[in-house]
């Protein structure tokens, strides 16, 4: 064990220098002769010294400068211990003691010079694997688009659909290629893109189902909700995946960022909705989706249980009458 | 059909289309006629209170010496609607005259009496007045606010169409004549201006509901409803109870559309018809089958009640596929066709869906309820059903019933549901 001599960054408290103790004394000040040269003009050339106590242990002493040694607390003291961890102010300089046999902290992972935070399967960090998955997602997204057409040709619509879908993602993952090309070094639009479709196609795709939910069971108080939390959760993913090819985040850090973002929206799609009077209006909503399901799949209520469904309507729409417009 | 009320605003712009010719071609009786009767017609105008503005100019006859002036209840509707912002003129037509006040209402027959001054006037004395097809009438009035005019036409029966008679008048009404009266040429009154049509084809209230409503407004004990508007509930609670206990009756008829056989005409005085437009080069066709009524309750100036009205809707198509069908099937079934309406009057809607069967057929129900605000117990309801199970045919059937109790919606609408069978 030996005791070590901090001389810390004035701003930042990082170690600037340290000194060891090696013989039984150890002078600060300005002077080259000293052994812990201190390069601040507001220290004596001689200014302290470290020295026994005489009870073992040393002190440091303060060798009659004109601004002193003062401690943690702003108060000047002739000497201080050297107690470990103890702080002191030497002009302008903070010094702190050590002990030699404190272990330090384990190295930080150093991430420079690597490429990615997340690293991809190979096949799939192509730019042909990542087109294709684009198109893919672009032909699954106009193909649900054609089967809720019902005009004799529907082709201008998808061009258009498709070329206003092209131009959005291309933008979009433009623009994170470029965030990724200053943060990691490395344009990756392919990559960014892939990623912008599939979200898209998976959402396409969710859609059909929560039709067909819609349809086999109307008017499920879990369908809001439900419809909410997978947008979320997309968005999310969404978003770790971009941040995995353009920043180098670890995994964790990524997801914490997903969600905040999902938490975020979610904040804001509540205020909204809360802050939101809901106006008046002469155009009903109602679930009007039909599918192709055969009767015999299809759970159905009979005739007298809709007399229930009726006088519940009835109920919220006489709330509403004694509320003034 | 299109019916205007002829209901002179004064904000609205006065159309310069040239009148019809028989309008021009007075007979020879007509202008003794106007001489003789000219100074019984009244010009009612309705004023917003604060600025003075008019808001509605029609028109109106004494009925006798104390004071009882007839028109329109779509005249003094604003009246009605907002006693304190609106108050009722009358005069000659040059002067503003004296204020009146609302003594009676028969909103079903739309006829209003007023209470002014008493003191002689000349007036009309109501009686039953009979007249054939082709008879000779003569109707006065303020078209337009533009003085007093006469129009000569030729009575065509009653509205077949109606489950309350109206006068078909062949000649041309114009906003503003509202109230007024369509006499004979010796002066007898045969109805009160009421609506139009357009192209001369113009309708009356019959004489005797205006007597029916006289009689009851200076029967002796009568007293005018301290709200007015209690009385309009009132008055449709029980017209509709009336109007809509007659739809489908067990001797309901049906009509076969596609695979479906679906009800139709609900009442002997709805009018049914059916076409499939040719909607250019669609890959589907498009059947329609709609029975209506001429009913329709005035309230006020953007609200009507009492109108049912029954729509069937086949869709068929043998080159789409089944997924596009259906995109087409839930576009029709998402359509909006319920009647507009105005916060003021009415709440927003609120519907439910369910997938019912009626033991024959899998139907996807939609029912969508709004209540009126001023009037209590009644509510606007459309009823909307699209069949489910076919792959390649779909209906799309909506009732739609303004102004009805819940108790004949929930009626009406179980009956409907009841109706629906495969061919």
């Amino acid at each position: 064990m030996a005791l070590i001599v901090e001389v810390l960054d004035a701003r930042s408290d990082d170690v600037r220098s340290w000194h060891r103790l090696a013989g039984e004394h150890l002078a600060l000040g300005r002077a080259y002769d000293n052994d812990v040269v201190l390069d601040d003009p507001y220290v004596e050339a001689h200014h302290a010294r470290i020295e026994p106590d005489g009870a073992g242990t040393f002190v440091l002493r303060d060798l009659g400068s004109v601004n002193g040694l003062v401690g943690a607390d702003g108060v000047r003291r002739p000497e201080f211990p050297t107690t470990a961890g103890t702080t002191v102010r030497v002009g302008h300089t903070i010094i702190r003691f050590q002990d030699s046999d404190v272990p330090p902290a384990a190295a930080i992972p150093d991430r420079r010079g690597q490429r990615t935070g997340a690293r991809l399967p190979a096949w799939l960090d192509t730019p042909a694997a990542q087109l294709g998955i684009s198109a893919g997602a672009l032909v699954v997204i106009l193909w649900l688009s054609w089967l809720g057409t019902y005009q004799r040709s529907a082709t201008g619509d998808l061009t258009d659909l498709a070329l206003g879908l092209m131009f959005a993602l291309i933008l979009w993952a433009g623009i994170w290629s470029v965030a990724g090309r200053v943060v990691t070094h490395r344009f990756r639009f392919l990559g960014h893109l892939a990623i912008a479709f599939a979200a898209l196609a998976v959402l396409a795709i969710w859609g059909t189902v929560s039709e067909w939910f819609a349809f086999v069971a109307p008017d499920t108080a879990l369908a809001k909700p439900l419809g909410i939390a997978v947008v979320l959760l997309l968005i999310g993913v969404l978003v770790a995946g971009h941040l995995a090819l353009a920043s180098a985040m670890t995994r964790r850090r990524r997801w914490t960022a997903a969600w905040i973002t999902c938490l975020i929206l979610l904040a804001l799609g509540t205020a909204a909705s809360l802050a939101e009077r809901k106006p008046f209006s002469d155009v009903p909503q109602f679930a009007a989706t039909l599918k192709p399901l055969p009767t015999s799949l299809l759970p159905t209520h009979r005739l007298a249980s809709f007399s229930a469904v009726e006088r519940d309507l009835q109920r919220q729409v006489d709330a509403l009458a004694r509320k003034t417009p | 059909m299109d019916v205007r009320r002829v209901v002179g605003l004064a904000a609205s712009a006065i159309v310069a289309t040239a009148l019809p010719l028989a309008a021009q071609q007075g007979g020879v009786a007509t202008p003794s006629v106007f001489r003789r009767f000219a100074n019984r017609v009244i010009r009612i105008q309705v004023s917003e209170a604060g600025s003075g503005a008019k808001a509605v100019v029609g028109s109106g006859i004494f009925v006798d010496d104390a004071g009882h002036l007839l028109t329109n209840f779509h005249v003094v509707a604003d009246v009605v609607q907002h006693p304190d912002r609106y108050h009722i003129a009358f005069g000659d037509g040059h002067t503003p005259g004296d204020s009146a006040t609302i003594l009676a209402i028969d909103v079903i027959h739309d006829l209003a009496v007023l209470q002014a001054p008493t003191g002689p006037r000349p007036h009309f004395t109501l009686a039953a007045a009979r007249v054939h097809q082709g008879d000779r009438l003569y109707s006065l009035g303020y078209p337009e606010d533009l003085g007093l005019a006469i129009v000569e036409g030729t009575y065509n029966g009653l509205l077949k169409h109606t489950l309350y008679p109206k006068l078909h008048f062949t000649g041309s009404l114009n906003p503003g004549m509202s109230g007024g009266p369509t006499i004979t040429e010796d002066g007898r009154v045969v109805g009160i201006n009421v609506s139009t049509a357009g192209n001369q084809l113009s309708f009356l209230v019959p004489v005797s509901d205006a007597i029916a409503l006289v009689a009851r407004a200076t029967a002796s004990g009568y007293r005018p409803p301290a709200r007015m508007l209690d009385d309009v509930a009132r008055q449709m609670m029980t017209y509709q109870d009336v109007y809509l206990g007659r739809l489908f009756t067990d001797s309901t008829k049906t009509v076969d559309l596609g695979p479906y056989r679906v009800p139709t005409e609900p009442a002997a005085f709805f009018r049914c018809w059916g076409d499939a437009p040719d909607e250019g080069n669609r890959p589907y066709v498009r059947t329609v089958h709609r029975c209506s009524t001429d009913d329709e309750v005035y309230l006020a100036s953007d609200e009507s009640s009492g109108v049912v009205e029954l729509t069937h809707e086949l869709l068929t198509s043998t080159s789409l596929s089944v997924a596009r069908f259906y995109a087409l099937y839930t576009a029709t079934f998402a359509r909006d066709n319920t009647p507009s309406g105005n916060e003021d009057e009415v709440t927003s809607w609120r519907c439910a869906t369910r997938n019912l069967t009626n033991g024959t057929m899998a139907l996807r129900t939609v029912l969508c309820l709004r209540a009126y605000r001023k009037l209590a117990g009644l509510y606007d309801g459309v009823i909307k059903v699209a069949a489910l199970g076919t792959r390649r045919a779909g209906l799309v059937s909506t009732l739609t019933l303004s102004g009805a109790s819940f108790a004949n919606i929930q009626r009406l609408t179980s009956r409907f549901l009841r109706e629906f069978q495969w061919r």
